[in-house]
């Protein structure tokens, strides 16, 4: 029974990378490949916050989405007023450079052999330490977010990113601030997926820079596109489907080292099958290789 | 769509609504625009025209701010407006429609409409927290579908509509903004006949209601049936600007389009 609340909890934490990425990636038309980068910053900050002031839960959660949100305004500055794979290679480096500020800045993240001692959070005087307890945590936070960026998706500002998506020139021509648009949904995503890093690390307890790799924001990426770009119930059966998917190994004869490699095969395989077979991946508005 | 139209004697009088004054451009070669100037005026239309390679999409480019000029002046309502961000031009009073024609292709046509409406009335927190159907906005842009003749549509994607249906659909687009200035770059080109008069019929309307209206043609003979002036360029200069009439007697315009 715990085995399987734990991959409810993940799909949950899963489920809100991926929507936030997908207003990045589906609604807006801006490939990052950085998600992982804030997604890890998230979780150092917030094991951190809990570590050295210990002011419990939410507090944990805003520093981790605080951080997140700085980090991407200040990177949103320059790297956002240039396009298409030059955006894709800033990100790149972003993602890069916070894999290695993990890594070697050891004195604060505990460098490659990671962080542990974290602590379980505690809200509202209720400690949640049992896989059943932290669902309850995870699964209506991971709610709240698909519902609030699909409210957002279907507003007027919904459409407003969607013309910048289609065509920037245009959507600048009618009077959009199309620097300052995207700015704003970068660091709103930003702050989602640092969010879920607080909340990831809080679950797991121990986070190592490994977690946090460009491999993860690929992940988040097949995610996005295996369930749909610009649908955010997509992200969530997106999220089912590939945290659930290598789970079913465990059903299998295959050892714990050859698992890992069987499963990037497995998110390949998936990926261009959904690729060839259906371009707009399960739920998606549009298909998502032009 | 509901218009105020206005008495066209008394508006050529005012001040113009964009004043181009002495732009030149170059892209590291020879001038490509050699200082241009000319004016429009509210309620008028005035064709821009030139032979290949004349600079007109440039004034177009400068004066929406995708480029910047080398030296000139652009004023909008009076306002210089020279080395704004084109979305900021935009906010002060300029539409415009593209050669190469451009809609949102992944969105509904109705949904174009409702984008080129909200840009003009921007407020982020508004917009993110309020439905993109409220109902007098979806009536004014069933009213724009229709004035174009493109209302049964309205649902469909853009990138599904032809070309003459996008070409009306960017013109309804500049109806919604309610921009004072409208740039139009070659909007009857490669449409048919029954399209070309709905957005004849809109231009005029247009002007009636006291918009300005700059925009370029290669057809001289198509021009001068729509224009109130033309302005004439060659290799980046202006060599004539006048009444229909006068243009098509001009010797330095009739050379230019003979050789």
């Amino acid at each position: 029974m715990n085995y399987f609340l734990h991959v409810l909890v993940l799909i949950s934490i899963y489920t809100i990378l991926a929507s936030s990425l997908n207003l990045l990636v589906g609604c807006t038309g801006m490939l990052s490949v950085a998600h992982a980068a804030f997604y890890g910053l998230g979780a150092y900050a917030g094991a951190l916050a809990a570590l050295h002031w210990g002011f419990g839960f939410p507090f944990d959660l805003a520093v981790a989405c605080g951080l997140g949100a700085v980090v991407a305004l200040i990177v949103a500055l320059p790297s956002l007023r240039v396009h298409g794979d030059y955006f894709v290679l800033g990100t790149f480096a972003l993602q890069m450079i916070v894999f290695n500020l993990l890594n070697n800045w050891t004195a604060v993240t505990g460098g490659a052999v990671g962080m542990g001692r974290i602590r379980n959070p505690s809200v509202f005087g209720i400690f949640i330490a049992s896989p059943l307890r932290y669902v309850c945590l995870s699964g209506p936070f991971a709610a709240l977010v698909v519902w609030a960026l699909m409210k957002i998706s279907q507003s007027s500002y919904g459409n407003v990113i969607r013309a910048i998506r289609d065509d920037e020139v245009l959507a600048e021509t009618l009077g959009t601030d199309v620097h300052r648009e995207k700015t704003i949904v970068f660091v709103l995503a930003a702050a989602i997926a640092a969010g879920a890093g607080s909340l990831y690390a809080d679950y797991i307890r121990f986070i190592a820079p490994s977690n946090f790799t460009v491999q993860e924001s690929i992940f988040l990426l097949a995610i996005v596109i295996i369930g749909g770009a610009g649908n955010f119930l997509g992200s969530v059966i997106g999220a089912a489907v590939l945290v659930a998917l290598p789970e079913l190994l465990r059903f299998f004869d295959v050892s714990s080292a050859a698992a890992a490699n069987v499963r990037q095969i497995l998110y390949g395989v998936l990926l261009v099958v959904v690729m060839i077979a259906r371009p707009r991946g399960l739920l998606g508005e549009y298909d998502f290789r032009r | 769509m509901s218009m105020t139209f206005v008495g066209r004697d008394k508006i050529l009088e005012e001040q113009p609504l964009l004043e181009i004054g002495r732009i030149s451009k170059s892209f590291g070669g020879p001038k490509v625009l050699d200082a241009v100037t000319f004016c429009v005026r509210r309620g008028e239309i005035v064709g821009l025209v030139g032979p290949n390679g004349a600079g007109k999409t440039t004034v177009f480019n400068i004066v929406c701010g995708h480029l910047r000029a080398d030296s000139g002046d652009i004023k909008l309502g009076g306002r210089s407006v020279l080395g704004l961000p084109p979305h900021s031009i935009a906010r002060r009073g300029l539409g415009r429609t593209f050669q190469n024609v451009r809609v949102f292709g992944r969105l509904t046509a109705f949904d174009n409409l409702l984008v080129a409406s909200e840009t003009s009335r921007w407020n982020t927190w508004r917009a993110m927290t309020r439905g993109n159907r409220n109902a007098g906005l979806g009536e004014r842009v069933e009213l724009a579908l229709e004035s174009i003749g493109i209302q049964d549509h309205a649902q469909e994607l853009a990138e599904s509509l032809s070309y003459g249906q996008k070409k009306l659909l960017a013109l309804a687009m500049c109806l919604m903004a309610d921009r004072q200035v409208l740039l139009l770059d070659e909007p009857l080109a490669g449409v048919q006949p029954d399209i070309a008069s709905i957005i004849l019929a809109r231009l005029g309307d247009l002007a009636r209601a006291g918009k300005a209206i700059l925009f370029i043609e290669h057809d001289l003979e198509a021009v001068s049936s729509l224009a109130d002036r033309i302005v004439v360029l060659d290799g980046g200069r202006k060599i004539a600007e006048g009444s229909p009439a006068a243009i098509q007697k001009d010797p330095l315009v009739l050379e230019a389009y003979l050789t």
